[in-house]
């Protein structure tokens, strides 16, 4: 139960990363960009929420698991060192998922208030340009974890059972 | 074939199967959970527009994962020395635990297959299908609960696949402990 609750998480979490990247930026191009501010919003509330539970499940099943392996978290070992690149980059989704909830999305979504200059208005926009540009820097190295967690796992995997 | 050479067809094709299984259900996780929920705070306009573009992207992606996993779940077998380089000539048989959750993956990897193929051949046509000038009101209504068919049979078939999908996953998962079925 625990390899399927494990495997299913990583499953979830990474394809949900792949199709957020391949599926809604493409549908994206061919959308008003007011609707696609809209659907970004929505798309990521949940994509949020659902990626939090799955690196949760991943941690909780991910540790017990290796512990049944012997020279678990011995970095002298190919498994030992292996898991602790594993678990660096599980920390470095964590942190990249943390910057988005916080961080970059409300400044994306941050709604400008009534009464600004002509000034004011630009930086905002300016601000949320930036904003932008950071999510989009942030989901690649999202994505391009993911697929690196993808081959320390196999690796793991053909270590342990051949 | 070299021991070395062989531990990289294993852990290549490892790898290819892993990523493209979480394509494949997540993927079909995030497109119900994620992207249909979002869908739903646009207008109808934008988010046929939306519905349409994100399934044709999908369709492409399914296909590729199954076509993948099948080509890696078979270089796999022959990695563990089940079945030789005809895939026809093998030792994996309905006798033990391990051979049935193989064939028991096998049919649902089939499964999968055909549904894709009516959703992408029968009932995605259908509601891509554009009325013709001249048509009359009946047949405009008649038309109109096609689509509307067709997209209950999409959206039905799609759930199915889904749990079909995570299910295959439960059935991998269960071959490190030599197979549940």
């Amino acid at each position: 139960m625990m390899s399927a609750a494990h495997i299913l998480a990583w499953s979830i979490y990474v394809g949900g990363a792949i199709t957020m990247e391949l599926v809604l930026r493409h549908a994206q191009q061919f959308m008003r960009p007011s609707q696609v501010a809209i659907v970004c919003q929505a798309a990521g509330r949940s994509y949020r929420w659902w990626s939090l539970v799955a690196l949760s499940v991943l941690m909780a099943t991910g540790i017990p698991m290796a512990l049944r392996q012997p020279h678990a978290f011995d970095a002298s070992s190919t498994f030992g060192l292996l898991l602790w690149v594993l678990c660096g980059v599980w920390l470095l989704q964590v942190t990249i998922l943390a910057l988005l909830a916080v961080r970059v999305h409300p400044d994306m979504h941050a709604r400008m208030a009534a009464g600004l200059t002509e000034e004011e208005i630009g930086r905002e926009r300016q601000r949320v340009a930036v904003a932008i540009r950071r999510m989009d820097r942030l989901l690649r190295l999202e994505l391009a974890g993911c697929i690196v967690a993808v081959l320390l796992g196999a690796a793991l995997h053909q270590l342990a059972y051949g | 074939m070299s021991q070395t050479l062989l531990n990289w067809l294993i852990l290549g094709s490892g790898f290819l199967h892993d990523l493209f299984i979480c394509t494949y259900v997540g993927g079909a996780v995030a497109m119900e959970f994620i992207l249909n929920p979002a869908q739903q705070t646009i207008p109808p306009a934008q988010a046929q527009i939306m519905g349409e573009k994100t399934s044709d992207r999908f369709l492409i992606l399914a296909w590729a994962s199954l076509l993948v996993i099948l080509l890696t779940g078979i270089a796999r077998l022959y990695g563990k020395g089940l079945i030789g380089f005809d895939p026809l000539t093998t030792s994996l048989n309905l006798e033990s635990s391990y051979g049935r959750t193989i064939f028991s993956m096998l049919s649902i990897w089939l499964i999968l297959v055909i549904n894709g193929a009516l959703i992408t051949f029968l009932f995605r046509p259908k509601l891509k299908g554009k009325l013709t000038a001249g048509t009359n009101q009946s047949q405009a209504n008649e038309d109109r609960n096609a689509k509307i068919r067709a997209a209950n049979w999409i959206q039905n078939l799609t759930r199915l696949d889904m749990i079909l999908a995570i299910l295959a996953v439960l059935l991998g998962a269960s071959l490190t402990q030599g197979g549940i079925a």
